[in-house]
């Protein structure tokens, strides 16, 4: 427990240090153009927002995926059809295109790429795993018996 | 033109020393050939189509978001599956089957699951009894000292359970205590009749002959960073190594078993990866093991005026009765647990839990053969596949996954596939691959038998869910997951007493070619419903005491 609570703090203030950081590191786009990554960033919001955690934009979710697409320009191409489907008011846009296969893919990717980062996975969820365990107890309540 | 075996080009490297013993493949039957032929005296020249993969570089504590930042820098996991690029292999693509090689210093037991289940006679009996193609040659009693033999060596943790279709071990490490979403399962199984074990599994749970013990990161998928679980490069071929026995050609495709004028095998065609030639060695003895689908195209591609179907292959049944097994993933959510703190869920990676077959027993189904059940993936696991099936977006959505991480139990029911002789590996008419050799085409599909026992694996499956109060994710009952998924391909060189149907007898020796042993998953007459590993290594080596006998006694 007290292991666990201080790589917590640790990865706390490595996370502090990085977002501090983060305006100077503003790399340009590897695909999108920077409108198209700000409304991308929108997008992203709107279906994992911003609660007490950080959400999908705040997580860089939305550079995660111009990186992907930047190394394979037929996502891209799909990516920018969305984008172009999924223009105006985020919100609206959004609930306009549920059931289509253009929120299937922004849903979908926002899921994978979020969770798997510092934010969406360790922050949100309380994930705090792979690491190192001296042994392992497994289940100790005797109400799930 | 395709150039068989024994025409030669001109200008190809051969070697002129004559080896005690060739093995083509490093995996889990090469490797422990390997290992019990050197242990025993014998030289042994192993070719292996990779390299050894180094466990410092693994990524076993690479945590997800630092993979994309080792990625920036130009870092990268060794990587162990084979490119379909490089070494394509065709598909029925109404029926595609998925094929996973891993070429390089122990195969895929770097990565593999570890689920270490004896297989019993209700297993070796199935096919003599119910009379659906050839029987095993051998029975529980003649594999037992086998298993207890490899489960001392590699280390398997377990319980002390024992029963007719899981057979019990005395040499089982402690079993890792379950997680809560798989207490809940137990506790609901238990409720409709249905009693789970531990789970075995080749995890060291303990120090064991001088390895350490697993720090419970759950990577295993990733390799392992301290060697903790069994892996055929440290386990076996390091030791055969210190005999001074062993020598391995790295990246030595093989193509084709050569063949003299007696009929004997004697050597094998290999291409070098790296400088793509063509080079042969020569040797008294060949062990194929390969892995099934490999070895089945190197022995369909030895062809020769003599054999002209292949390599010991008079029967014909090289190829054909491909199996494996059905399976389907089925999720709920333990309500006891949404909404509760994340725990710390890795264990020893995999489930901690089994549901051996029990089909059996009672009433006479309208099927035949059986099903197991592992449980993987229960509780907080990264990967968070299963939050794309739920409904809606925003916060509430967020709040829903959240609840629900720690909540989540898994259920993977696996079930047998019956040998047919339509499902095969071939050869014949597909294009040749970068150095000139033929690769497999897979003709892969399941019956009605694999339809009627899935309608039971669904059944047995929602009614541990509904029994546990599950909130279920959606599924459609009936479908299976893509062929090829269980990665354990089996049958396509079986063993049995009759070689006009079998191509192996029961020591994994060909029966028209006594010099070449089979010895991966391929000789395997069924395929069961449960995980091949520890059978492949028990099988191997009880083969290989047999060749060592055999040749002491100058009879190979």
């Amino acid at each position: 427990m007290s292991d666990a609570f201080l790589t917590t703090r640790r990865d706390a203030l490595v996370i502090l240090a990085g977002a501090a950081a983060l305006p100077a590191q503003a790399a340009p786009p590897k695909f999108f153009t920077e409108a198209e990554l700000a409304h991308l960033a929108k997008l992203v919001d709107v279906i994992l927002p911003r609660t007490d955690t950080p959400g999908a934009a705040d997580a860089q979710v939305h550079v995660i995926l111009d990186e992907r697409c930047g190394a394979n320009a037929a996502l891209g191409a799909r990516w920018r059809e969305l984008l172009g489907r999924m223009s105006g008011d985020p919100e609206a846009a959004v609930k306009a295109a549920v059931d289509t296969p253009d929120f299937k893919l922004l849903k979908d990717s926002t899921i994978d790429v979020y969770y798997a980062t510092r934010e969406g996975l360790r922050q949100e969820l309380g994930w705090n795993a792979n690491t190192y365990l001296p042994e392992w107890k497994g289940c100790t309540h005797d109400e799930h018996r | 033109m395709m150039n068989t075996a024994n025409q030669a080009a001109p200008n190809v490297q051969r070697s002129t020393e004559v080896h005690e013993v060739i093995v083509v493949g490093s995996g889990a039957a090469g490797g422990m050939a390997a290992w019990n032929l050197t242990r025993q005296g014998v030289n042994v020249l192993m070719l292996d189509a990779g390299t050894r993969f180094r466990r410092t570089q693994f990524w076993s504590h690479v945590k997800p978001w630092e993979a994309r930042e080792k990625a920036a820098l130009g870092q990268k996991p060794p990587q162990f599956y084979v490119d379909t690029k490089e070494q394509p292999y065709l598909t029925d693509e109404k029926n595609p089957f998925e094929l996973v090689r891993v070429w390089g210093r122990g195969g895929k037991t770097n990565v593999w699951g570890r689920v270490s289940l004896r297989y019993s006679d209700v297993d070796f009996e199935g096919p003599a009894k119910d009379g659906w193609e050839i029987p095993w040659p051998i029975r529980y009693k003649d594999i037992a000292p086998y298993y207890d033999r490899v489960e001392q060596l590699i280390g398997v943790c377990g319980g002390d359970d024992d029963q007719d279709s899981l057979p019990g071990s005395k040499f089982h490490l402690p079993a890792p205590a379950p997680r809560c979403g798989e207490r809940m399962i137990m506790r609901a199984a238990k409720q409709v009749g249905i009693s789970l074990v531990a789970g075995r599994r080749a995890v060291l749970t303990k120090e064991h002959n001088g390895r350490p013990k697993c720090h419970f990161c759950g990577a295993c998928g990733k390799g392992c960073d301290i060697g903790a679980f069994f892996n055929s490069s440290d386990y076996l071929l390091e030791p055969a190594f210190k005999t001074g026995r062993l020598k391995v050609l790295d990246n030595a495709v093989v193509a084709r078993v050569l063949v003299g004028d007696d009929g004997l095998a004697n050597g094998v065609q290999y291409f070098d990866r790296t400088t793509r030639e063509e080079r042969r060695v020569y040797a008294k003895r060949v062990i194929v093991a390969a892995s099934c689908i490999d070895s089945t195209r190197i022995l369909l591609n030895s062809k020769s005026a003599r054999y002209p179907n292949g390599i010991g292959n008079s029967s014909d049944v090289i190829g054909h009765y491909l199996t494996e097994q059905v399976r389907f993933h089925m999720y709920g959510f333990a309500p006891e647990l949404i909404g509760t703190k994340a725990q710390n869920d890795d264990g020893i990676g995999g489930e901690h839990i089994y549901l051996p077959r029990y089909n059996h027993r009672g009433a006479k189904r309208d099927y035949l053969r059986g099903f197991g059940s592992q449980f993987w993936n229960t509780g907080a696991q990264p990967g968070l596949f299963w939050a794309k099936q739920m409904p809606g977006y925003g916060a509430d959505f967020k709040k829903r996954v959240k609840d629900r991480f720690p909540a989540l139990m898994a259920m993977h029911p696996y079930g047998e596939v019956l040998p047919y002789r339509h499902n095969r590996v071939r050869v014949d008419g597909t294009p040749n691959d970068q150095y000139g050799v033929p690769i497999a085409k897979l003709e892969y599909r399941t019956g009605e038998n694999e339809q009627r026992m899935l309608k039971e694996m669904y059944a047995m499956a929602e009614s541990v869910f509904h029994a546990a109060k599950a909130e279920m994710l959606p599924f459609t009952r009936g479908a299976i997951d893509s062929y090829g998924s269980a990665i354990h391909e089996h049958g396509t060189c079986r063993m049995g007493d009759d070689p006009k149907r079998s191509a192996l007898n029961k020591f994994n020796q060909m029966h028209d070619v006594k010099n070449v042993f089979v010895m991966d998953g391929s000789s395997f007459t069924t395929a069961s419903e449960k995980n091949p590993t520890l059978t492949i290594l028990a099988l191997a080596w009880r083969a290989s005491d047999y060749l060592a006998a055999e040749m002491k006694r100058g009879n190979v």
